[in-house]
This record gives C-alpha cells, sequence and structure tokens, in this order.
C-alpha cells in the first residue's frame, strides 16, 4: 500500500516547497555497538565501536577512531568459557597466520573487511602490502582491532554467551542460540517475466518447514567470484510471521544480495541474476532475537528517504549497547549458470 | 337553511383567529409544545404549538394578556387586542438557568454563563463561510479548529485533535449515522459539504450519555432540511470544486427534498498543466452527493430521510504500464429519523442507521497482482426519548448496533506459473460485532444559584464469530478454538457516568465543574497519525481491550457589556487508558492479525484554555488561546519512559475575526500560531556490516518549528437586497504572508565516505505557499 504516496509527490509538486533548515540538534552520548557472529565450524569475530552523533560529520578516520580497542571479551559455550584475543591491525598478518596455523581453517579476510567497514579486499591488501599507498582508501588506515577465539569453532544447538568489558569498565553481554542447519530441498532458476529480459533469472528455492519448531533464515547469494552478501532490504524470512505455515514445504523466490556501497544498483536488475551466473547460496538458520535483529534492521533501512516512512527502532539483543551477537548455522548450495542447463 | 347557516356564520364571525409560529432565538428552529394561554377578565383559552411550531386560537375581539412559555425559556409576555383574524410570531430565547455551552452562533446572549454543559461548541455554516479558506473550499472542521482545545492533526488536515486526544478518538455523526473518514484527498478537505449542512456542533467534555464509543469528543453534524414551501436552488464554482444545490417542496407546507452535489476537477484542470506525460495531470478525483427527505406525517409526526455517499478516487500508470495502480475510499450513511411528540413534555426519536466506510486498492508490477481492501459495514436502530417536568429534564433511551470489521483483505497472485507460488492465508478476515446501550441523564435545576446534570450509559461491546482463536504457548504449540455464526467470543461491559454543576454567581458570572468517563471500541491503527485512508480500523475483539478515558474540567464563563462580550477560562485534566500503537519495532507483515503488532498503554492530557468573543455589531469573532500537555506511556515504546504525545501541542492561539464594511463587502481573517509537533528524529549511526545504521533518539522527542500562518478573505454581494438572484465573489488568501511552515522534517546525507567525508542536513517540506483563490456563489 506504499505505491499509494505516489499521488502525494504528484499533488506535492504543484504546490510544495523544500529547503534546507538550521534546527539545534540534541547531544548524543556515545554507546558501544558490538558486531559478533559465529558458525558451524567457524570461530567467533567480533568487533566493538561506539556510535556517533548522526549530525556529526563522517569520515573514515572517525569510523576507525570509533572502534574500541583493549577490551576483554568472554564466550561461553555453556560449558567451557573462551578468552578472546585481541587481533590489532599493526600486527594483522601476523595474527592472521597465528589463526589460520591454530584452527587449521583458511581465514576469509573479507569478513574483517565487512566488519571494518572497509571495501572488499582492503584487509588482505594491507596485510601483503602494509599500509602505505593502497588503492581502497586515501589515507592509511587508524590502529584498529576485532577479537577472536583461537580456540572455539561454533556448533549446532549450543547457547554462545558473550562476555565484554570494555576499558572503561563497561558491561556488555549478549546470548545467541546456534540452531541446527535448514538447508534448502532444493533451488532453480526462473527466466524474467517480460521475455525481452532473456538475460535476467531469478532463484527460487523450495524450503520444508519444519513443524516442531520456528524457523528463522539469513541468506547471503555469491555470484561467480563476487563477494558473499545479503540483500540489503530482505535478507531475513521468518515462518510465523511470513508464512504462516508449518511442516509444509513452499517455493519461495529470493533476491540477489547486493552490496549497498555497490554503485551499480538499479531498479530495473534489482533481485535478478544473469543467465551466466554461477551462484552460491548460503542459507544460514538463526535464532528468533537474531532475525529480529536484521528484520527491524532492513526494514529501517527501507525506509530511509522515505518522508512518509516512521522510526523502527532496531531491536538489538546486546545488554547495554546496540548492536548483534548472532550465531549462524549455514548450509551452502550452489547453482549453475541457466545459461548452460537451458541451452535451446 | 343555508341563509340561517350563513347568519350563524355571521354571528360567529365574531370570533377571530389569532395564529403564528414560535421558534427558538437561537436556532430559529420550530418549537413544539410551548404553551399559549391568553385570558381576560371574562375568557380564558389557550394552545400547544404543533411539531412546526405552529399554534392557533379563536377569540372574540378584546384586549387580552398572553403569556407563552416553555420549560427553559423565557416566558414571552404582552397584551394583545383583537380586532380581526391576526398573526403573531414568538420567538423564545432559552432560559437564564438553562441547558447548554459555549456557542458561536447568536444564541441566548448569556447561555455560556448559565448552562452547566462545558465545552459545547456549535458553528454555523454561515459563520465559516464568513472566514477565509483553503482554496475556497469552505470546510466547518476547520473553522472547528480555530477553538481552544481543538487542533488539525497537521498542516491543511480536517482531522481533529480534542484536548490532547487522538485522531479516532471523536464521534462524528452525520445525521446521528457515524462517519469513520471524514477527509477528502488524504484530508485536505473534509467529506462536508457546505451547502448541505446547516451546523456542527462539538462537545469536548461532559457529553450527553445518549453519546459514547470515543473518549475525546461528539461532533454532530445536522443536515440542512429542504423549504417546504419553495423552490430554491444554490452552489458556486470553487478553483478545485463546484457544487449545487437544490431543494423543493414535494408536497407544499408538509414534504421537501434536498439534493447537493460537490465534484472536483483537479483531474481535468491540471492535465494541461502538469506535463508529467505518463500521469496525464492528475489522476485524482473527489465527490459528495447529500439528500434529504423531509415529510410530515402528522402533527406529531414527522420523517426524515438522509443519504450521504462521497468517494475518492485515484488511477495512475507508470513506468510505461508496467506500473498500474488504482484506489479509491467511500463513505456512505443512511439515516431514517422518525419524530414523535406524545404530549407537551414527552419527544420521541427512532432512528435506523446504515453506514459504511470502503478503501479498496490494487496494484499491478508485471505479472505480479495485489489487492487490499478494508472496511466497516454498520447498522444501527436508535430510541430516544425525552421527558420534561418541571425543574427536570430527563433523556433516556437505547442503542443496537451490528458491525463488521474488516480491517484488511489481501489477495497477491502472478500468472507465472513457472514454480513461483505465494499464496498468504489470512486468519479473521472480517469481526462481527453487537454494540448495545442503554442511558439515562437528567438535567435538574435546584435553584436559581445551583443546577446540576447526572447521566449514565451502560454500554455492551460484543466480538461475535464466526472467529478462530489462537491460544499460543511456549514450546511452539497453539491451540485453535472455533466460534460459531453469532457465537460471543468476547463482551466488554462498560458502565459510563457522567456529570456536571453550575453554580451562577450573578447575571453575568458563573462556575462550572463536569466529570466524563468514556469507553471505546473502535480503534484506529495508524502509522502516520494523520487520518489517511488507508489507516485501518479495527473493533475491540479477543486480541484488543477497550479504551477508557476519564475527564475532569471546570470552568469561569463571565459575560462584560451586557453580553457583548462573552469570556471563558477552563481546565481539564483527562487519563486514558487502553491506548493503542504499533510496537517501535513494527514491520508490516501481510499474514496474522494486525492487533497481534501493537502495543498498549495509557496517557494524560492536561490544559487550559482561555476564550473570548464578540458577538455582535460589524466587527465580530473570536480568539483562543490554549496551553497545554498530552502525554503517552507505553511499557514497549521509549523503554518505558513518558513521551509527548504526537498531539502535544504546548501552545495554540486562534483568531478568527470578520467586519461586515457594508451590505455588499465583508472581510473575514485568521491567524493560527501552534507549538511544533513533537517527532522522533535520528540520534546517532553506527556500522554494521559495513553500512550506516541508525539510532533514533527519545520518542517525539524533538520538536518541529512552530506553525502560523494568517489567511485573509474578502467577500463582495452583489445586489444585497434582491430578492430574486442572489450571487457574491470569495476572494480568498491562504498564508498570506507565505510562511514555509513544517509539514515533514527529514535528513539527507551529502557527500560520499570513499571521497572523504558525509555529513547529515535537515531538510524541510512545506506544502502549502501563499494561495489565493476566488469562488463564485449563487442562490435563486
Amino acid at each position: 500500500m506504499k505505491k499509494t504516496f505516489l499521488i502525494l509527490p504528484l499533488l506535492f509538486a504543484l504546490f510544495s516547497c523544500e529547503q534546507e533548515i538550521d534546527l539545534d540538534f540534541p547531544e548524543h552520548e556515545p554507546q558501544y555497538v558490538v558486531e559478533g557472529y559465529i558458525d558451524i565450524n567457524t570461530p567467533p569475530i567480533i568487533l566493538i565501536s561506539k556510535s556517533s552523533s548522526y549530525f556529526s560529520t563522517i569520515s573514515t578516520d572517525v569510523i576507525f577512531e570509533n572502534i574500541v580497542q583493549g577490551a576483554d571479551i568472554k564466550v561461553s559455550d555453556g560449558q567451557d568459557e573462551y578468552d578472546l584475543i585481541e587481533i590489532s591491525s599493526t600486527n594483522l598478518g601476523e595474527n592472521i597466520q597465528t589463526i589460520e596455523d591454530s584452527l587449521g581453517i583458511e581465514f576469509d579476510f573479507t569478513l574483517l573487511d565487512e566488519l571494518a567497514g572497509l571495501p572488499a579486499g582492503t584487509i588482505e591488501f594491507l596485510i601483503e602490502n602494509g599500509d602505505g599507498d593502497n588503492p581502497f582508501i586515501d589515507n592509511p588506515i587508524p590502529p584498529f582491532s576485532i577479537y577472536t577465539s583461537l580456540e572455539l569453532l561454533g556448533e549446532e544447538n549450543k547457547t554462545y554467551s558473550l562476555n565484554i568489558n570494555t576499558p572503561d569498565n563497561t558491561k556488555l553481554t549478549a546470548e545467541t542460540y546456534l540452531p541446527f542447519a535448514t538447508p534448502v530441498d532444493s533451488l532453480w532458476l526462473v527466466p524474467h517475466p517480460n521475455p525481452e529480459n532473456d538475460t535476467l533469472v531469478t532463484l527460487v528455492v523450495r524450503f520444508t518447514d519444519n513443524a516442531s519448531t520456528n524457523n528463522q533464515i539469513r541468506y547471503f547469494t555469491q555470484r561467480n567470484q563476487e563477494l558473499p552478501s545479503p540483500p540489503p532490504f530482505a535478507s531475513v524470512l521468518d515462518d510465523r510471521s511470513f508464512f504462516n505455515l508449518s511442516g509444509e514445504s513452499f517455493n519461495f523466490p529470493l533476491e540477489r544480495g547486493q552490496s549497498l556501497q555497490d554503485s551499480s544498483f538499479d531498479f530495473q536488475t534489482y533481485s535478478y541474476f544473469h543467465v551466466d551466473d554461477t551462484i552460491t547460496l548460503r542459507w544460514a538458520a538463526i535464532d528468533v532475537p537474531h532475525f529480529e535483529f536484521w528484520s527491524t534492521l532492513e526494514f529501517d533501512r527501507s525506509q530511509a528517504g522515505n518522508p512518509f516512512g516512521r522510526p523502527t527502532i532496531i531491536r538489538s539483543n546486546i545488554n547495554g549497547g546496540l548492536g548483534i551477537w548472532g550465531a549462524y548455522s549455514s548450509s551452502f548450495h550452489q547453482i549453475e549458470p541457466y545459461s548452460q542447463t537451458n541451452d535451446e | 337553511m343555508l341563509l340561517c347557516c350563513l347568519w350563524s356564520t355571521n354571528i360567529y364571525a365574531q370570533r377571530y383567529t389569532l395564529e403564528g409560529t414560535i421558534t427558538d432565538a437561537a436556532t430559529n428552529e420550530p418549537i413544539i409544545g410551548a404553551t399559549i394561554s391568553i385570558k381576560n377578565s371574562s375568557s380564558r383559552t389557550g394552545a400547544i404549538s404543533d411539531i412546526d411550531g405552529k399554534y392557533q386560537v379563536q377569540l372574540k375581539s378584546g384586549t387580552y394578556f398572553l403569556n407563552c412559555s416553555l420549560i427553559n425559556y423565557t416566558p414571552y409576555k404582552d397584551s394583545i387586542t383583537i380586532t380581526g383574524d391576526q398573526k403573531l410570531d414568538i420567538v423564545l430565547s432559552e432560559k437564564v438557568i438553562q441547558i447548554s455551552g459555549v456557542t458561536i452562533t447568536a444564541e441566548r446572549p448569556d447561555k455560556n454563563v448559565q448552562s452547566t454543559e462545558m465545552g459545547k461548541t456549535t458553528v454555523k455554516v454561515e459563520q465559516a463561510q464568513k472566514l477565509p479558506s483553503l482554496m475556497g473550499e469552505v470546510d466547518i472542521m476547520k473553522t472547528l479548529q480555530l477553538l481552544p482545545g481543538v487542533q488539525s492533526s497537521g498542516e491543511g488536515t480536517n482531522g481533529l485533535l480534542v484536548r490532547g486526544g487522538n485522531i479516532d478518538q471523536n464521534l462524528i455523526l452525520l445525521d446521528e449515522a457515524p462517519i469513520y473518514n471524514t477527509g477528502h484527498l488524504f484530508g485536505f478537505f473534509s467529506v462536508f459539504n457546505s451547502d448541505a449542512i446547516e451546523n456542527m456542533t462539538l462537545y469536548k467534555s461532559g457529553t450527553p450519555a445518549q453519546y459514547g464509543g470515543r473518549l475525546s469528543s461528539v461532533l454532530t453534524v445536522d443536515s440542512k432540511n429542504g423549504n417546504v414551501d419553495k423552490f430554491h436552488a444554490n452552489g458556486g464554482i470553487g478553483l478545485i470544486s463546484s457544487r449545487l444545490t437544490i431543494e423543493t417542496p414535494i408536497q407544499k407546507g408538509k414534504s421537501s427534498l434536498l439534493l447537493s452535489g460537490r465534484r472536483t476537477y483537479i483531474d481535468v484542470v491540471t492535465q494541461p498543466i502538469v506535463e508529467a506525460a505518463e500521469t496525464n495531470g492528475i489522476p485524482y478525483y473527489f465527490y459528495d452527493l447529500n439528500g434529504r427527505l423531509k415529510f410530515k406525517l402528522s402533527d406529531k409526526d414527522q420523517l426524515f430521510i438522509t443519504g450521504y455517499t462521497g468517494k475518492d478516487d485515484v488511477s495512475l500508470s507508470v513506468m510505461d504500464g508496467r506500473f498500474e495502480t488504482s484506489f479509491y475510499w467511500t463513505n456512505s450513511a443512511l439515516s431514517t429519523h422518525w419524530k414523535h411528540t406524545f404530549s407537551d413534555s414527552l419527544f420521541l426519536d427512532v432512528y435506523l442507521i446504515r453506514n459504511g466506510y470502503n478503501f479498496f486498492a490494487e496494484a499491478n508490477f508485471d505479472n505480479f497482482e495485489s489487492t487490499a481492501f478494508s472496511g466497516i459495514e454498520g447498522y444501527q436502530a436508535k430510541a430516544r426519548l425525552k421527558a420534561i417536568y418541571p425543574k427536570h429534564e430527563l433523556h433516556y433511551g437505547a442503542t443496537y448496533g451490528y458491525l463488521i470489521y474488516t480491517p484488511r483483505d489481501l489477495n497477491t497472485s502472478t500468472d507465472d506459473a513457472d514454480g513461483v507460488n505465494f499464496d498468504a492465508d489470512i486468519l479473521n478476515v472480517s469481526k462481527y460485532n453487537n454494540d448495545i446501550s442503554l442511558y439515562v441523564h437528567d438535567y435538574y435545576e435546584i435553584n436559581k444559584k445551583w443546577k446540576v446534570d447526572g447521566g449514565l450509559r451502560l454500554n455492551l461491546f460484543q466480538h461475535l464469530g464466526d472467529y478462530t482463536e489462537i491460544i499460543e504457548h511456549d514450546n511452539f504449540q497453539q491451540d485453535t478454538i472455533q466460534y460459531g455464526r453469532f457465537e460471543s467470543v468476547r463482551n466488554f461491559w462498560s458502565v459510563e457516568p457522567r456529570a456536571a454543576a453550575r453554580y451562577a454567581i450573578n447575571d453575568s458570572s458563573s462556575i462550572k465543574a463536569s466529570i466524563t468517563y468514556n469507553s471505546q471500541n473502535a480503534h484506529l491503527l495508524s502509522l502516520s497519525g494523520n487520518a489517511l485512508p488507508f489507516d485501518i480500523w479495527v473493533p475491540s475483539s479477543a486480541l484488543l481491550s477497550p479504551q477508557t478515558s476519564i475527564q475532569y474540567s471546570a470552568g469561569y464563563f463571565r459575560n462584560f457589556k451586557n453580553n457583548l462580550f462573552e469570556t471563558s477560562i477552563e481546565v481539564y485534566y483527562k487519563d486514558f487508558w487502553g491506548q493503542v500503537e504499533f510496537g517501535e519495532s513494527y514491520r508490516p507483515s501481510f499474514t496474522g492479525e494486525l492487533e497481534n503488532d501493537l502495543t498498549i498503554g495509557t496517557g494524560n492530557a492536561y490544559g487550559v484554555e482561555f476564550f473570548a468573543k464578540k458577538q455582535k455589531g460589524k466587527l465580530q469573532g473570536w480568539f483562543g488561546y490554549t496551553f497545554a500537555y498530552s502525554n503517552r506511556v507505553f511499557d514497549e515504546i521509549n523503554e518505558g519512559e513518558q513521551f509527548p504525545s504526537r498531539n502535544d501541542r504546548r501552545h495554540d492561539l486562534s483568531v478568527a475575526l470578520t467586519y461586515d464594511i457594508s451590505k455588499k463587502w465583508s472581510l473575514g481573517s485568521n491567524f493560527v500560531y501552534g507549538s511544533g509537533q513533537a517527532i522522533t528524529i535520528q540520534e546517532a549511526f553506527y556500522l554494521v556490516e559495513g553500512n550506516i545504521v541508525t539510532k533514533y533518539g527519545p520518542r517525539n522527542g524533538f520538536r518541529m518549528p512552530p506553525y502560523h500562518r494568517l489567511d485573509l478573505s474578502a467577500t463582495y454581494t452583489r445586489k444585497p437586497n434582491s430578492k430574486k438572484f442572489h450571487s457574491s465573489w470569495v476572494f480568498s488568501v491562504y498564508n498570506v504572508y507565505n510562511r514555509a511552515n513544517p509539514y515533514l522534517i527529514y535528513f539527507l546525507p551529502e557527500g560520499n565516505l570513499a571521497e572523504g567525508e558525509v555529513a547529515v542536513r535537515a531538510r524541510q517540506l512545506s506544502i502549502f505557499p501563499i494561495l489565493p483563490s476566488i469562488t463564485w456563489n449563487f442562490k435563486f
């Protein structure tokens, strides 16, 4: 029904006037923001930062200055408690090597880019080339830290408690449940409804709802060698409020994941894949608070710039701060390009 | 024999007829049941005025003493000499001690001081017509907004916020039929066509017990009756709409018909102006049709049938037809009113009513089709009795209503058979309700100093089947309970007392106090708070309890210079319970019942209202100022802290003036000033997945800049003394000094992070700049 507002802009076009105004804005007391994830067979990764006044000037420097170093973090899985280690940007390469050796996995540096809000590839570039001239950002980035564990890997059906003590002694706590993975039954591609758009396809999944639990999903898609991204406005699904189903199978079209920073944002091609794309789907089961966080965040994002939108308060599961401590139970699926499987 | 008869007639011709009509000084309406007693030393006779206020007596020639009286009216006493048939029309004014309140109309001059009721205001259409209006569309609801304690819900909109209450807390009755959405064009114009309306009365407090079901006010809108003697037509041509009204007798002196219509031509007029080639101008119109039949069935019975229907319609197609949408909303009301007089002290009114509100939208995007419907259908029967005793006036009656609410019925489909199926089943699309009430209200005049009234309303609101109730348990278990047709799901009983008292200090000043308790079973779910057509009404049900409120008010009323100036100071305090809001993390979902997304809270509102009015002479008008607070408390909003409601305006000032320069020219002006609206704005940002995320500040913690505006108008009447054809030009200028009042404030980031810095700039959207308009009105 949002579309019905189309008439108002038309009317306002006749009479209205828009102008920049000066207002006295309230002071903002910075709050701690936690962004932390854990997935099956993956160590926890946590970034702590501080919020800034909405009306201050934002620059890359400000963003890095807001990142909190020197926090004391513990994660418990209900049986054991793990002290997280701080990985500082000043000796990033060394630290990453330590993790890789210790856990025996190949570390995905883009996770760090994502956390730090950097263009993909920045961290890897810094590790390899130092923080001199780099193609991603103009200025050397100030020091920052992320936190992880050398021993802890996520497991299904466990609840992870997070305990943070910041350098100024602020306590932040949170809890997340890592559910059982719920892989999709199958996935396929459907051509664009308009036959003229013969290069565009929609990804459709078939999914069986588990009647005995509530199921929430967050999904990411990756095409070819691009980075996996969630669809920016609707990456989460919920069987309770959205499908009103239980124990049934259903087909559902998915949107293509896309970075908000992607300058090629185009509503004509939004959500569609290309017929030549090889697509990887990360389909992650999440718990309710984790779902609520993304659902509220993305709804608020979709309202940005809509003058008739209303504030949507983002539901955080962090006690004492903002942000999310979220567990993913990911399963991965890949589909070959439509052009290869549907040659006519 | 014939001669004999003639002779005897001649003898009796010494008896003459005295006849006339008795009318109310304030309303010009006929007074039923007034007693005329006529006596001299040798004889004594009398009569009672009938349903049309008419009386007739036969008298011999001579001089008599005449006394015309009715409870609550000042008796008319005079001596009269009869020498032949004679006509004597009598105008009665309501008594010093009687029932009424603050009024804007030319009524009994000291009425505001002498009544018990507080916060009652009647506005006549003629008054509204003299004041400036937005684009020349006379709108009585906007005139009401100029009164203290009444505010507009937003720039240019007709919604009323009464004493800190929400927009849905006003019971708006068109000839007793509830109207759910009073706005055309997203609320900029009201559905009440001024040509079809006689007057409007607003009760802000101490509402009579015959009205119930809303917390903040009752607004009764009375349709105009057609003239029973002569054919009349009037109309007007304005910038955005034209109006035509005809009145005609059906059976002369007994029955009449009034038909009135109004339609906009924004769609036609803007077509060449708006070069939005795809939409062809503004594809929008609205219309109203009002009709009223009046029949005099007998000397004691009258029948009125009123019908109203109005519609807003929009349709457009953009992106080469890829996206098409059309939507409309309609209000309709049909009210049958039988008025019966048992005696000069017992009166009956019976109403049968059918009313409805529907919103329908349809959208097609590529192959994806969706429709949305929301509506209310209501049937009501009301019986009211009024009994007049010495010192008492007793009102009692009963109402039965059956309501069908369909908050939303959504359907989506796609003709793409290739794997995409998406079907949302909604449980309980409609909710069915009984709404039953009994009431009694007595007005009692103890002595000259004291007058009191008290009323009681008993209401039963039932949620009925068909209904499927789902009870959720922990561990994902749920029980389903089925209710059959008309089976009771929930019963909400409510006992609603009210009382008022007046103490007269002297003839020109008094003190009054009142207390009113109300409940409300209709809830408007609004995301915007602006009463837009897509706001959704839901009833009290298994999922939602009634709203209730209590209001205490007191005032000092004083008139000066022989009632030339009328002044008052009123204070009020209200508590609200069961207030509904969408949760602060609400996201629209398209399945399930909307009530599940609501959160319940309480509120309070208090303030002081100053009012001064001059109602005689060339210069007339009023001044109103309100200082008020309106707060809400919800456990799940603003972390449970009290916050200012959207309706919270600290200062609200209105000045409305008219000045008659000559019989041909008159001027009008409005000035309004109001504190800025309380809104929620962004407070901070942070990063998640590298993207900027917003943290909002406290709920309604920020004030928009204040609102103020001056409007002027001038009316030129050609040949004001002409009895045949009467026409006038109304020149109106809205927002004379072109104040850019805030309609919306929003924030836009400027700059690019990759290139250095991003800063947020505040932007304000104002919708109505200086807007001159011209309207031509005629009457014959």
